[in-house]
């Protein structure tokens, strides 16, 4: 399904990363590893296509990113670290906002669904009321709406509890088996990434991470 | 575009009140402030008292001098109550006392100037003397009428002999000559652009309404920077519309709520203070201030920065008034949004580069 040839992207003078390549098929939950600063946000946002590489290619669906970026749009999730989601508004207003505005309808009934099956029942209040933990799970709910094939996650159980962080990680197990989504992630939780991932990719030259997981599949 | 409005419905709902508010706070700042400066100038105006003994034409001419002069509030008491207007100007309520007794018109269709009328005043009148001197103004005027009548009629009897015109017929015909050839009103020229006084009263009310209208339409678009700032809007490259479409039906949406307010604020201040404007102006003026206020809520980057920046910018405008006032700049002119309403010229300049703006920013969003 994704397929990534020899990408480059440098800020200024300094390379990020150089030649990268990667395929991943759907059903596949790949974790993206690397110290801070090596680039993950950066090749998740490429992968996003709200960034451009410097060289190279992205294939989704053998089809280039150069040429069909919007139409990929409209099948990639993108959950950013920051969370994105409006503080006035409750639980529900904030998926009916982005449901209006999604290229797929969904009803009420079933945006509720996709809350409860995330543990995210609390459909009437306001998001500035809410947990970092709940937040996050709101973050993720609403980047589902639109059914995405291709689903990217950058950092996505930072700062919150334990509980919730083992929520959303089945949660996403049960999204790449039943939906068969590709899904991507970054994390500095080893545990996480060890339960969660099929694969790890690890980004940077720093050997720690290799070390760590020598034992894992790369 | 339905579901669009619905969305925008559901960010903006809470901040409604608050949105209504300011749409209507500068029709209620025009209407306060117009009365109480007007009020005030009234309150400035020299009371004065005439006494009428007898009703004529030439002192109901001289009643209506009175009226129309700016400074003078002026109170018309019959000759029976004489005393009562003598006994309020001994308390200090009347400036000056001015009594037209019997026999006055007559004294006037003889040419007399002397010993027309008694007038009365204390040792705290301000303005008696320039009262007088309208007075004699006036008198003169009447004077000249009598004057004209009398010699066109000499001139008739000596040419004519069989012909009789009425001296009606002909003070009339002097007032319709007096009119065409300006003759008393006053045209001022004021480096070489013509001005006409339309307005006697002190402060436009729309002149009000404008300045306080531009500094709250910005406060109103204060969420075009709250969205735009928010991390939530990056979601619109996965939407079916993006932020940018988003935000035009939004502006267009809001610019028609601010529309119907703006109609009823037209019909509020000409029918009740009187002001007058163009409905094309006040439609031009309102998508002027409106792409004004839109597109620098877009470029700030905090709430707070805007409310100064709406302020600041107001500001400005009220200096450059002032500028306009002493210096009649064109450029100036041509660019201040409010001065281009309230003198009827429209906005035509700023709607130009409003849109060469908003064709960019669309063109910038296709690209990305």
């Amino acid at each position: 399904m994704l397929k990534v040839t020899e990408l480059s992207k440098s800020y200024g003078k300094r390379k990020v990363f150089d030649n990268l390549n990667i395929t991943a098929e759907r059903g596949e939950i790949i974790g993206l590893v690397g110290e801070n600063g090596a680039g993950k946000s950066t090749l998740l946002k490429i992968l996003a296509t709200l960034s451009k590489p410097d060289d190279g290619e992205v294939f989704l669906n053998d089809q280039s990113y150069k040429k069909h970026y919007r139409a990929h749009r409209k099948i990639i999730g993108y959950v950013p670290q920051n969370i994105a989601v409006w503080e006035d508004l409750t639980v529900l207003e904030n998926m009916k906002f982005f449901e209006k505005l999604s290229p797929v309808k969904k009803s009420v009934k079933e945006m509720k669904h996709l809350l409860d099956n995330i543990q995210l029942d609390r459909y009437k209040t306001r998001v500035s009321q809410l947990s970092g933990g709940m937040k996050r799970k709101l973050n993720l709910a609403i980047s589902l709406i639109h059914e995405p094939e291709f689903l990217l996650l950058d950092e996505p159980t930072a700062g919150i509890d334990l509980k919730s962080r083992i929520e959303i990680g089945e949660f996403l197990k049960n999204l790449a088996r039943n939906n068969n989504m590709l899904i991507m992630y970054t994390s500095h939780d080893m545990n996480e990434i060890k339960e969660v991932c099929d694969r790890v990719i690890i980004i940077g030259e720093d050997n720690f991470y290799r070390e760590l997981l020598s034992d894992y599949m790369v | 575009m339905r579901n669009v409005l619905y969305a925008r419905f559901l960010l903006i709902k809470r901040y409604m009140p608050k949105m209504i508010f300011w749409m209507i706070m500068p029709l209620m700042a025009a209407i306060v402030i117009t009365l109480l400066v007007n009020r005030t100038s009234d309150d400035f105006k020299v009371p004065a008292a005439l006494v009428i003994h007898e009703e004529s034409a030439e002192t109901e001419m001289m009643i209506e001098g009175f009226k129309d002069s700016r400074f003078i509030d002026v109170q018309v008491f019959s000759g029976i109550r004489q005393q009562d207007a003598l006994r309020k100007l001994e308390q200090y309520q009347f400036d000056s006392v001015f009594i037209f007794t019997e026999g006055f018109s007559e004294k006037l269709k003889n040419g007399q100037r002397r010993n027309l009328l008694e007038s009365y005043y204390t040792d705290r009148s301000l303005y008696y003397e320039p009262s007088k001197e309208l007075i004699a103004s006036l008198v003169q005027e009447q004077i000249g009428v009598h004057t004209t009548v009398d010699n066109i009629l000499k001139l008739e009897e000596d040419l004519n002999g069989g012909m009789t015109l009425a001296s009606e017929k002909i003070v009339d015909e002097r007032k319709r000559i007096e009119t065409e050839t300006n003759l008393v009103e006053q045209i001022f020229y004021f480096l070489g652009e013509h001005t006409q006084d339309k307005d006697e009263r002190i402060l436009n009310p729309w002149t009000v309404w404008a300045y306080f209208t531009f500094a709250v339409t910005i406060f109103i678009f204060d969420f075009v920077t709250r969205e735009t700032m928010s991390t939530a809007s990056s979601r619109f490259y996965y939407m079916k519309y993006s932020f940018t479409y988003f935000m035009i039906v939004s502006f267009t949406a809001l610019t028609g709520m601010m529309l119907f307010f703006d109609m009823i604020t037209y019909v509020i201040i000409n029918n009740f203070l009187q002001a007058d404007t163009s409905l094309l102006s006040l439609l031009l003026f309102r998508l002027a201030v409106n792409g004004i206020a839109f597109f620098l809520a877009y470029l700030m980057k905090s709430e707070m920065k805007l409310y100064q920046t709406a302020i600041g910018l107001t500001v400005i405008l009220l200096a450059l008034d002032l500028v306009i006032i002493f210096t009649g700049l064109d450029i100036i002119t041509m660019l201040h949004p409010v001065v281009n309403f309230t003198e009827d010229r429209h906005n035509i300049l700023w709607i130009v580069i409003l849109l060469i703006i908003t064709f960019i920013w669309i063109r910038r969003d296709k690209l990305a």
